[in-house]
């Protein structure tokens, strides 16, 4: 008998109540693995949004509920361009549009054909499409690919037709998958002539970045700067708002798996009062009683992170087949998420099984044998 | 108090009190008495004379009020840890066995090692040894719910051995057992003592004062004095 083996044997001779333990932990990782990939692959959508122009920074409107939600406007872009120590500020319109149902959320990138370059864009077939072009459309070099459309073929994004005259090249995957279209014929399509979404802002060699952007911000004060992704939220509000429903589902996942284990540590410690009570009688010391206690909520907890991560997994999938999060949600495992998913269900053993070990740590070892 | 005292005996009980408050009162007045190494002492009383008050305080499961107990020559008010003390010095044969159900008898002997100084191959050698000593060698899978109140007892004899105790104290050992399964539990208390151990048994089963090198009778929290022609001072 080794002392993981005791362990084993206790969880296994109270097994219904482990399995019902076990579950409640699960229900906890599994919330906690899913609001955790789902935020994330949201997070890394959206980052690669700003990404794409591969810039010293990005510029958008401050506070908006979402990046594509953001305007900016000419003379703004002008006003960055006329910065000191900006040596290109690009405006590109972003919207999205539904080619069926299985891809209802299209990237569309709107821009002059003379800024693809600095933009980080590389034609790799066909041609780009001409300014003031009403039918042509550049496919990012997934979307070709996915959609089976070369150069010369035709490509129907919800009621329009588009030519498709050329394929490109980001090394940014979101847009890879999307497609750009002449800026004014896009703005027009969308009914907003004249508007930005992104300014893309590169600065002169040895320039101050931080300064540059403070001097943006300070003359136009509806725009935002964003260099990093921690910085993300200052321009987009939802992202913000998921992120911190993330943390809150963790928080009250954690509460309700602790509560679980709880409840089986408080039950198990006042049926087996005798039992602690012959063991310290015996010469155990409280440090290896309350590793006991502690020790078997922790190995019902693994069995539930383990069975947590395998249905969220499912979860995960069963999300990413929703309607609302087709084509924007993009599952990413990242392993920070998985060590999140077990760290709170090490958590869930500890906090629930504290209290119970420490009063089993405590007993008096007489007390505890005479205790009917 | 000194800790240590010259020739010291394997224990050492001296001018021990214990109260409680309330009705129980004073239990133990003023209690002294000493076991050697190799001795077989038999503590008798009527119910209520602190019989069970006394092992619990020599094993270190409660404290006395006043006085000293001192377990080959070392006080036991003053070592730090009791729990080693409780696993290395003495073994307790409880009255009424306390087994675990939910393990068998081997693991029952095996459990009060862990944490202990044996490798997990050098326990179940032990239990196992002292299962067959104890004429369980057939037994040693099988859980206590499924053996006799004798075959309990054994195995309750066997786990309180496991650490090698010097001192080995048994409450009650032979109270609700037949007469051959009393023999059998009697030579194990011997045997203790002939390998040199000292062995503390609290009861009023004649069949153990019988078997006893000396008995000690407890009335009202004091050992009585022997009286003269009494046979059961000097076995």
């Amino acid at each position: 008998m080794t002392f993981l083996g005791l362990l084993a044997h206790n969880v296994w001779r109270r097994r219904l109540r482990a399995v019902v333990t076990a579950v409640a932990v699960a229900i906890g990782v599994t919330a906690v693995l899913a609001l955790g990939v789902l935020t994330s692959s949201l997070r890394d959508t959206a980052v690669s949004v700003l990404q794409i122009g591969k810039a010293d920074f990005t510029v958008s409107q401050k506070g908006a509920s979402d990046i594509l939600y953001s305007t900016i406007s000419k003379q703004e872009i002008d006003s960055m361009r006329a910065t000191k120590g900006v040596a290109s500020a690009i405006g590109v319109f972003v919207q999205t549009g539904k080619i069926n149902a299985d891809h209802p959320f299209f990237l569309e990138v709107g821009m002059q054909p003379a800024d693809e370059v600095p933009y980080g864009v590389q034609v790799v077939a066909g041609r780009s499409f001409t300014k003031t072009a009403t039918n042509e459309i550049m496919l990012g070099w997934r979307a070709a690919k996915d959609y089976g459309v070369g150069v010369g073929g035709k490509f129907k994004i919800e009621e329009r037709t588009f030519r498709v005259v050329g394929i490109f090249s980001t090394n940014v995957s979101i847009a890879d998958e999307g497609g750009m279209f002449p800026l004014a014929e896009l703005q027009a399509w969308h009914t907003l002539p004249g508007v930005y979404t992104l300014a893309v802002v590169r600065v002169d060699p040895h320039a101050k970045v931080a300064a540059i952007r403070r001097s943006i911000e300070k003359t136009n004060p509806r725009l935002a700067t964003v260099k990093s992704e921690s910085e993300f939220g200052r321009v987009d509000r939802n992202l913000v708002l998921i992120t911190a429903a993330n943390v809150g589902g963790s928080i009250l996942a954690l509460f309700i798996g602790a509560t679980g284990v709880m409840n089986t540590s408080l039950l198990s410690f006042y049926e087996r009062i005798r039992e602690f009570g012959l063991l310290r009688a015996a010469g155990w010391n409280r440090r290896r009683l309350f590793g006991l206690v502690i020790g078997e909520a922790l190995f019902v907890s693994l069995i539930g992170a383990a069975a947590g991560i395998g249905i969220g997994f499912g979860a995960v999938a069963l999300l990413s087949r929703l309607p609302d999060l087709r084509g924007v949600f993009h599952p990413v495992y990242h392993t920070a998420i998985f060590g999140r998913a077990l760290g709170f269900a090490f958590g869930m053993a500890v906090l629930g099984a504290l209290y119970p070990a420490i009063q089993a740590a405590r007993l008096s070892p007489l007390v505890a044998l005479q205790h009917e | 108090m000194s800790d240590n005292h010259g020739a010291s005996h394997a224990l050492d009980v001296e001018d021990v009190v214990k109260s409680y408050p309330g009705r129980r009162g004073i239990v133990l007045d003023h209690l002294s008495f000493t076991v050697d190494d190799g001795e077989f002492v038999v503590l008798e009383g009527p119910s209520g004379s602190g019989k069970s008050t006394t092992v619990h305080l020599i094993a270190a499961l409660d404290r006395p009020s006043s006085g000293s107990i001192r377990v080959h020559g070392r006080e036991l008010s003053h070592r730090h840890r009791l729990d080693r003390f409780r696993r290395e010095q003495v073994g307790v044969v409880f009255q009424l066995h306390n087994l675990l159900p939910h393990l068998d008898a081997l693991q029952n002997v095996e459990i009060v090692s862990l944490g202990g100084k044996l490798h997990r191959k050098q326990r179940q050698a032990r239990a196992e040894e002292l299962l067959r000593e104890v004429g369980l060698e057939r037994q040693m899978h099988v859980y206590p719910p499924e053996l006799s109140g004798g075959e309990r007892q054994r195995i309750a004899v066997a786990r309180a051995l496991a650490n090698n105790p010097p001192l080995l104290l048994a409450d009650e050992p032979t109270g609700s057992l037949d007469d051959d399964t009393a023999r059998l539990v009697i030579g194990l208390l011997r045997a203790h003592c002939v390998a040199g151990g000292a062995v503390l048994a609290v009861s009023h089963d004649p069949r153990l004062t019988n078997a006893a090198d000396r008995v000690l009778n407890l009335v009202g929290g004091r050992i009585e004095p022997a009286r003269a022609g009494e046979e059961v001072v000097e076995s």
